[in-house]
């Protein structure tokens, strides 16, 4: 058996797909070849050493796979109740990326300007003041029964 | 400090626990993590994305004067300082930072249990949307 | 509700139970196929969260598709089809995916004799050798989409040819074609970071 050959033979193992008979030379050929032994037990461990590597991943998150279940059945639960919603949210969606142009309805804070207090509503929040070095902020006010935001628009980094 | 303490008034040596929830929204499929509870749908009637999960909470009791660093995901922090407050609410100087650059920096008044959100910092494909409330 | 004995429900009749309106059913199901679901897809988008992200979705998707499910054929190929898709699509979305150029610097032209040949089998072997657990990561990333998930369905979930063919819409000879070039590539690596 020459090399080549050899080493379709050992991928073949790999995937338990190497006939019975075909196993004793294969091992005769790696037995007296030094650089197919080697590429055989390279390719023999890949797949511990994938599995190796998804099992650190897995038990770095195991407390979160453990409650898959329950994250699965409350994410089913709110895409029905966000279905329900959906025609009626539709009027007031608050797109963030337009927040900059919506001017007229929010009070407007890019740095280093002047500023003013903002006042209270519902969820009773005072700013007193606001700056900023890397961003433009925008104070929002959604409406009864809705926190206020601070919204952070940075600056693009160079 | 101790002088600084000695020369305010009792009330306003109370300590403030102060919350931060760090909440990662974006349109990468819809899922909204149970760990948010009730404000899930506050979140969903005043935002357009699909998704949020909420990466980090934490929780520090302060007193006034006291600074409390809350590291955040993706290399930012928060510090939060409560300040003398007058009446029943809670005055708090919040800075937040992404390394040397300081993205915000405000003085809030809010009720005791009031709520505030601070979002818009890029993180990952979405954005950072932090739950502020205070106690 | 009746009592269901522990991994003896076939799968057939926990899809059954759901399309009935049980969620229960469907969390069982979930519960069985959760952790090679988490493997497979934390093999193609690299990372924990993103891959928690990929298997939540991926269920939810295949909850709500469970009505096109035709009984008699195998559940986890449908559902990987579901996973591996959605997998490939967080990939591509991802900043991971547009930081990685493929670069063959890194693999050395190594032909010192061989010694013995020491390769890591438990997370604890590579969890100590840290540096091959990244030079792993790095050379999965730098993989095309569809040859990361081939070498990840067979090498990690021990899916055979015709089921990797099933889920990925291809036919075996490409799946045989992919696996050999994945395998060249990792091969590489692990030579380079053998022990002894």
């Amino acid at each position: 058996m020459d090399c080549r050959a050899a080493l379709l033979k050992i991928e073949a193992k790999a995937d338990g797909l190497l006939p019975r008979e075909a196993e004793a030379g294969l091992a005769d050929h790696l037995a007296g070849c030094p650089a197919c032994a080697e590429e055989c037990a390279a390719i023999s461990a890949t797949g511990p050493a994938l599995r190796a590597l998804a099992g650190i991943r897995a038990m770095e998150k195991a407390p979160a796979l453990d409650v898959m279940r329950t994250r699965v059945l409350a994410g089913i639960e709110e895409s029905r109740e966000a279905h329900r919603r959906r025609s009626w949210v539709a009027r007031w969606a608050w797109v963030p990326a337009a927040v900059a142009l919506a001017a007229a309805a929010f009070l407007f804070y890019p740095a280093g300007t002047d500023r003013s207090p903002f006042h209270p509503s519902t969820f009773d929040v005072a700013v007193e003041d606001v700056e900023s070095e890397a961003a433009t902020v925008a104070l929002v006010d959604k409406g009864d029964d809705l926190p206020r935001v601070i919204w952070i628009i940075e600056d693009a980094k160079t | 400090m101790m002088l600084l303490l000695a020369a305010v008034p009792s009330w306003a040596a109370d300590t403030v626990s102060i919350d931060v929830g760090s909440v990662y929204a974006s349109n990468e499929g819809n899922s909204i993590d149970p760990a948010l509870g009730t404000i899930r749908g506050k979140l969903q009637s005043m935002f357009n994305y699909t998704s949020y999960r909420m990466l980090d909470r934490k929780r520090r009791n302060l007193s006034v004067g006291e600074a409390g660093e809350f590291e955040l995901p993706g290399r930012r922090s928060m510090r939060a300082t409560p300040l003398p407050s007058r009446g029943d609410k809670v005055r708090l100087s919040i800075q937040i930072s992404d390394g040397p650059r300081k993205l915000l920096a405000t003085t809030l008044g809010l009720r005791r249990g009031g709520m505030v959100l601070v979002g818009g910092p890029t993180h990952q494909a979405g954005v950072l949307i932090l739950i502020i409330s205070a106690e | 509700m009746n009592e269901r004995e522990k991994g003896g429900v076939p799968d057939d009749a926990l899809i059954r139970a759901t399309l009935a309106g049980d969620d229960g059913a469907f969390g069982e199901l979930m519960d069985r196929y959760k952790g090679r679901a988490f493997a497979v897809a934390v093999g193609i988008v690299g990372d924990g969260d993103a891959a928690l992200d990929v298997v939540q979705d991926s269920f939810i998707k295949a909850y709500y598709k469970l009505k096109e499910f035709r009984f008699g054929s195998n559940f986890y190929t449908w559902y990987y089809r579901l996973l591996v898709n959605q997998a490939i699509d967080r990939w591509r979305k991802s900043a991971r995916s547009a930081e990685v150029p493929f670069d063959e610097s890194w693999l050395s032209g190594d032909d010192s004799p061989p010694g013995a040949f020491a390769y890591p089998r438990t997370p604890e072997d590579l969890a100590r050798n840290r540096e091959l657990g990244d030079a792993l990561q790095r050379a999965l990333d730098s993989l095309p989409d569809y040859h990361r998930s081939v070498i990840v369905l067979r090498e990690v979930d021990g899916m055979a040819y015709d089921e990797i063919a099933e889920v990925l819409g291809c036919s075996v000879g490409t799946v045989m074609s992919r696996l050999h070039y994945a395998r060249g590539k990792l091969k590489e690596i692990l030579k380079e970071h053998r022990e002894g």
